[in-house]
């Protein structure tokens, strides 16, 4: 992986805007990003998008032979890639420190968890059991990809359905889709990762790649200025998983007040996935033909124009811009009007500010204007 | 597929106007287009454009960086090897920027440049394969606008918008700058860096940016007007 380089005045003016009470893109430090699940054509196959950062998941299924160890439970394995589609600085084929980093915690929030019933995988004890495999792409990062990463597993094991199987004597038939209707995963809690970025004594939920660069940057500079905490829980508002770096692991402080905004966060995050597989399976039983090319929508190919941009301001909308209809408007901007700062070009291709006489007086925002 | 100008193109389609057109006289052959044996074929995804006489492009969206001579690029310094600097452009490889290549540098006076700072550069040396060479100085010796980059704010955005907020006919920068000052430089690797009084105003500049890249120059003006009555506080 090649490193992503970060410089002094990204750094410098992030590090002002969030302890000014602003963020980047215009979120509030609770804020999280706009989140997105579709599903596949098959059961267990779904893309979840939380901003610009967008995860591909699918789970698929086989027959094998249980652990010795644990003869009458079935098998769960994750697996998460990172390719260059990802992102420029990510090389295919290769295991990096943040692949192994990201797999570890979502084993932990689902393995260790013990949120799947894996007894109920099991066909013939020590013999036949299902092992499930959950397979994640990260098709775009854009920071937090461990809360993406672990929606996308989290729908994609609970839209997921086995084949059911009869045992007649030592026989066993796995019926296919069209001979019995198959069985769903069983889950006994739904947990979910949440990220949060530490600045200073500030907490920011759902940072994005740069929030999550700068905090990082931080953290090895030294000094307890920055970190990464990553919390995972379940709708019952119980802890399933903690994961402290930098500031987080010597200030209890922060990770209690994580804690209760993962709690209500965490909720709601179950609550929409819940909703959202209930809205599929309805669709499919009225054999509605779902995949994923219903993605590409003319409204979604029309938004390619994001409607969340990294650089935003709070009130902005992009709803609100229509073009002109009055031509009072136009006029206003046709006109070449006498303006406060005469911009003229001083060398081809540039411009130069001449004149800043006096205080500007026609905008009042240096007051510290917090809109709401 | 035959393509003419102005079609959608992909990858391994040809055009046959280009060719009849190189019979006739010399043909600049652009980005996104090879000659193979009898025709010029497409090579990226876009649209066909020409420019009169003879040059012919293709237009595609693109957000990496291929580095190409003579064009204005903003990098960050990631080392300092020698006597020069690593910079990196976002393209394939970093590119190398001399110490000497700074105005009135010489081997004993060397510029201050510290690593991660941001430098607004020419590139002197430039292909897809090689190593980019940078300059911040023009060949009188001079630095013009080029050089070290302080304060203010770095971001990314993909190559088209760069073209489309420096095509002279974009209504962007002028509407902008009637509103507020600020200061910007726009570099060819998909990098703009911006700086104005308060954040706030150079937050709205970045969105202002950002925003422009889908929007139609009518558009552009009435967002342009949007966001400076948000940041006059018009709007509540």
């Amino acid at each position: 992986m090649r490193d992503v380089y970060i410089s002094h005045c990204e750094k410098d003016f992030l590090q002002k805007i969030v302890t000014g009470g602003r963020r980047l893109d215009g979120r509030n430090y609770n804020e999280s990003r706009k989140l997105n699940i579709s599903f596949g054509s098959e059961y267990g196959s779904c893309i979840v998008s939380l901003g610009e950062t967008k995860v591909l998941s699918q789970v698929s299924c086989e027959v094998v032979q249980p652990k010795q160890i644990r003869p009458n439970e079935g098998i769960l394995f994750i697996n998460l890639e990172i390719t260059p589609i990802a992102g420029q600085q990510f090389e295919a084929n290769r295991q990096t420190d943040l692949t192994v980093y990201l797999n570890r915690l979502l084993e932990k929030c689902y393995k260790d968890s013990k949120c799947i019933d894996l007894e109920s995988l099991c066909i013939v004890v020590e013999e036949k059991v299902w092992s499930l495999r959950v397979d994640l792409k990260v098709l775009n990062h854009e920071g937090n990809l461990i809360e993406c990463a672990s929606i996308a597993t989290l729908t994609s094991l609970a839209h997921f359905k086995r084949p059911d199987v009869t045992r007649s004597g030592d026989k066993v038939i796995i019926h296919t889709l069209a001979e019995k209707d198959p069985i769903p995963t069983v889950l006994y809690h739904y947990p979910v990762c949440l990220t949060f970025a530490i600045f200073n004594d500030l907490l920011i939920s759902d940072p994005n790649f740069l929030e999550e660069s700068v905090c990082m940057s931080n953290m090895d500079e030294g000094g307890n200025r920055g970190g990464i905490l990553v919390v995972g829980m379940n709708q019952y508002k119980e802890l399933c998983l903690l994961d402290l770096t930098g500031a987080a692991i010597d200030n209890s402080n922060i990770v209690h007040r994580a804690l209760l905004v993962a709690a209500d966060r965490c909720k709601e995050l179950v609550d929409l996935v819940k909703s959202t597989i209930v809205d599929d399976d309805t669709a499919r039983q009225k054999r509605v033909k779902k995949n994923f090319s219903d993605i590409i929508t003319t409204e979604h190919m029309l938004s390619l124009n994001k409607k969340d941009l990294s650089i935003c301001l709070k009130n902005y909308n992009v709803e609100d811009i229509q073009s002109p209809q009055d031509e009072e408007m136009e006029d206003e901007d046709v006109k070449p009007e006498p303006s406060k700062y005469d911009v003229v070009p001083s060398l081809p291709q540039t411009a130069e500010i001449v004149a800043q006489k006096g205080a500007s007086t026609w905008i009042e925002i240096s007051s510290g204007s917090e809109e709401d | 597929m035959k393509v003419s100008v102005g079609d959608v193109v992909l990858p391994g389609d040809y055009c046959e106007e280009i060719s009849a057109a190189g019979e006739k006289s010399k043909v600049i052959v652009g980005p996104g287009l090879q000659k193979e044996s009898n025709h010029v074929y497409v090579t990226k995804a876009g649209v066909l454009k020409k420019k009169n006489p003879n040059t012919y492009w293709v237009d595609y969206y693109q957000k990496r960086y291929t580095p190409a001579r003579g064009e204005n690029v903003i990098g960050i310094v990631i080392q300092k090897a020698g006597d020069i600097y690593r910079v990196d452009l976002g393209s394939s490889m970093s590119a190398a920027l001399s110490y000497l290549s700074f105005e009135g540098a010489t081997k004993k006076n060397r510029p201050n440049v510290q690593i991660g700072d941001v430098v607004y550069a020419k590139t002197l040396v430039g292909s897809k394969d090689m190593e980019p060479e940078l300059v911040c100085v023009d060949s009188y010796g001079k630095k013009g606008r080029l050089g070290v980059l302080t304060d203010g704010f770095l971001f990314k955005c993909s190559i088209n918008l760069i073209r489309k907020i420096l095509n002279p006919s974009c209504p962007l920068l002028d509407s902008l700058k009637n509103e507020w000052p600020f200061e910007l430089a726009a570099g060819m690797n998909g990098r703009i860096w911006i700086k104005a009084k308060t954040m706030r105003e150079t937050i709205a500049l970045g969105n202002a940016i950002l925003g422009a890249e889908y929007l139609s120059d009518e558009e552009i003006k009435a967002m342009c007007a949007n966001i400076a009555s948000i940041l006059a506080g018009h709007v509540a």
